[in-house]
């Protein structure tokens, strides 16, 4: 696999950084909501839902007004102030979510294993992997330390996609495929980190958000195994059609387990 | 033999204190085993106190090969470590006993199994024999596989290693009351819980110095047997003692029996020799500045007396030495517990594309307000 260093990511996220000082945000789904979401990007997936009209009384913090679609809407400080102020009975947050996708999709050169999952390679200690990402969680205490909403909920990320789905997401983007092709590689032919080790890496994902949601007394509220596969992928019916998200349907999926999980909080 | 002519006149300068110490004082000449210490095809392992550490960046920029047998995944080496555990050629950290690197072989080749082999701290599974690893396992399947993994790295580097530098460091340790192991630091301190029913310490006398060491060389021959072996006892004084004496005297005391066990078993084995790393930093001709302020930590200066002295009795050139001694970085890396940083991670292409997906797709995602 030949090198590559990607630029264009870096240049779109500045434009972000720059659009988003201007950026004004509001709830979008129900008037009577009860149920407000927010967070990065699989935010998407409850937005689906509710466009989809699967799921009712929820809204989604988004961009106000119209968008730019070569700029993303990183959630910002405003976006969070926004989040926050609000109150409602639940604010449920998506935090990240994609830091096993972010450095682990496609296999080493070098490969590393965790010590239940992978045959070859170093064993990484979960608590190493556990670290690496734990900057990308830190900012999370400081933004969700004041909630006006009644209940926070902190809510688990999708698994990992099965090999097909995310070399079907890579050909039907250009951009990464043409990446891709710089590397010597094609959607066909570049290796994908074993599933069973995406998986592995998820789930300490997974856990390292409950740890956080117990420290900041959120409600953690994780992806239930009806949505797995029995090797603990994405169910196919909860894909979206990129490499890394999940549709409505999953987004309705979770926002019924946020009404158990809060409604057994509140019995309790 | 005549009364003119005795023993002494055939000796050379260094053998008398006039001449050897008094004026023209050459840390290099404190060596007197066969020469070159070390060539450039060697494969060098340490193990020991700090300084079996110290020595690894000298030999490294005077071009020797320092093995490494156990690192962490290319794609997190700039991940931070504790306690030097890096420094070594496989993650065991500084071990201060012969007892404990005796028993640490054994274990490796499955001779010795602790009765007290973890420790639950806090949700994770801590190794008392490593108890200031930064990422301990969470779990007693996964301490058992990364256990496993230091292990077979430890035996890989005793039997691909061509030379093993061990320095002696301590006489006082803490071991188990059950069945002896030998933990590098007193339990409860680093981590763990002391518990003097399970706990004990103990002062380990010359001869039973004398004896692991034979033990270790035993069985490094078993499995490497044309593995030389550079003794060195460290000049850093015991940071405490467990015992009833002035520090220093307990110090001296620990000293002088590693010293002893050295000397013995350098007489006795033709592989194993000894570098009087001790003698120079410490000696009566030592300067003051060998120590900071603290009179313990053993300044740069006299570590780089040391390795220059110890590099002189290897082959190689003069030149390259001058350009490790005057490289300001060195002193930096000997005093820094992190492994060097990787100017070029293995692997980063991939990392490379994964980010580029999940940047242009959460990018899509956040942008898609449909």
């Amino acid at each position: 696999m030949r090198r590559f260093v990607p630029t264009l990511p870096s240049r779109k996220r500045l434009a972000a950084s720059l659009s988003n000082s201007k950026k004004q945000w509001e709830w979008s789904g129900a008037a009577d909501a009860s149920v407000f979401v927010a967070g990065h990007s699989h935010r998407g997936a409850y937005r689906a839902a509710i466009n989809e009209g699967l799921a009712s009384g929820v809204a989604v913090l988004l961009p106000k007004g119209p968008v730019d679609p070569s700029v993303p809407d990183e959630p910002d400080g405003p976006y969070w102030r926004t989040a926050c102020r609000t109150p409602g009975r639940v604010l449920a947050v998506v935090w990240n979510g994609n830091q096993h996708n972010r450095h682990f999709m496609f296999e080493f050169d070098e490969p590393l294993r965790l010590h239940d999952c992978g045959e070859v390679g170093t064993v990484v200690p979960a608590s190493m992997i556990s670290a690496f990402w734990e900057p990308s969680l830190t900012r999370m205490d400081v933004i969700l330390r004041s909630v006006s909403a009644e209940h926070l909920v902190l809510l688990g990320t999708p698994p990992p996609k099965t090999d097909e789905e995310i070399r079907a997401g890579l050909r039907f983007a250009p951009v990464l495929l043409q990446a891709i092709a710089a590397a010597g590689e094609s959607a066909d032919t570049i290796r994908i980190t074993p599933a069973a080790l995406r998986v592995g890496l998820w789930k300490i994902l997974q856990g390292d958000l409950e740890a956080r949601a117990a420290r900041i007394g959120a409600i953690f509220v994780p992806v239930p195994a009806s949505a797995q596969t029995p090797d603990g992928c994405l169910k196919p019916e909860y894909s979206v059609g990129d490499s890394s998200h999940a549709n409505g349907a999953f987004g309705a999926l979770m926002l019924s387990e946020i009404d158990a999980a809060v409604a057994q909080v509140e019995a309790a | 033999m005549t009364l003119a002519d005795h023993p002494y006149r055939s000796q050379p300068d260094r053998a008398f204190w006039s001449r050897g110490v008094a004026k023209d004082f050459s840390p290099a000449e404190t060596y007197s085993g066969p020469t070159p210490l070390l060539v450039q095809s060697d494969r060098i392992m340490s193990a020991g106190s700090c300084f079996a550490s110290n020595l690894v960046p000298f030999l490294e920029r005077a071009g020797f090969t320092y093995l490494r047998t156990e690192q962490p995944h290319p794609y997190l080496r700039d991940m931070p470590e504790n306690l030097g555990y890096r420094n070594f050629t496989a993650a065991y950290g500084n071990i201060y006993t012969a007892r404990q690197f005796l028993q640490l072989i054994d274990r490796g080749y499955g001779r010795f199994a602790p009765a007290e082999d973890r420790w639950y701290v806090d949700g994770a599974v801590v190794d008392p024999f490593r108890p200031g690893l930064r990422y301990p396992a969470r779990s007693d399947a996964e301490f058992d596989v990364l256990n496993a993994q230091h292990l077979a790295a430890v035996r890989k580097g005793l039997e691909s290693a061509t030379v093993l530098v061990f320095t002696l460091g301590l006489t006082e340790a803490w071991r188990s009351s059950i069945d002896g192991a030998v933990y590098p630091a007193c339990p409860g301190t680093i981590s763990g819980e002391f518990d003097p029913a399970r706990h004990e310490f103990h002062n380990f006398s010359a001869s039973e110095v004398t004896e692991d060491l034979h033990g270790i060389c035993d069985r490094l021959h078993a499995v490497n047997p044309e593995l030389r072996i550079i003794l060195t006892v460290s000049p850093v004084p015991l940071v405490a003692t467990a015992t009833d004496s002035h520090v220093v005297v307990a110090t001296t005391r620990s000293k002088a029996i590693l010293r002893v066990a050295a000397g013995e078993i350098t007489d006795a084995r033709s592989n194993v020799t000894y570098f009087p790393a001790y003698e120079i930093v410490t000696g009566p001709q030592a300067p003051h500045d060998s120590f900071e302020e603290d009179r313990r930590e053993v300044s740069s200066h006299a570590v780089e007396t040391v390795m220059s002295a110890l590099v002189s009795q290897c082959e190689s050139s003069p030149d390259a030495f001058e350009q490790v001694t005057t490289d300001e970085t060195v002193i930096e890396d000997v005093a820094d517990d992190r492994a060097p940083v990787a100017a070029d991670a293995v692997g980063s292409t991939s990392a490379s594309l994964a980010q580029l997906v999940a940047e242009a797709e959460c990018d899509e995602m956040l942008a898609d307000n449909g």
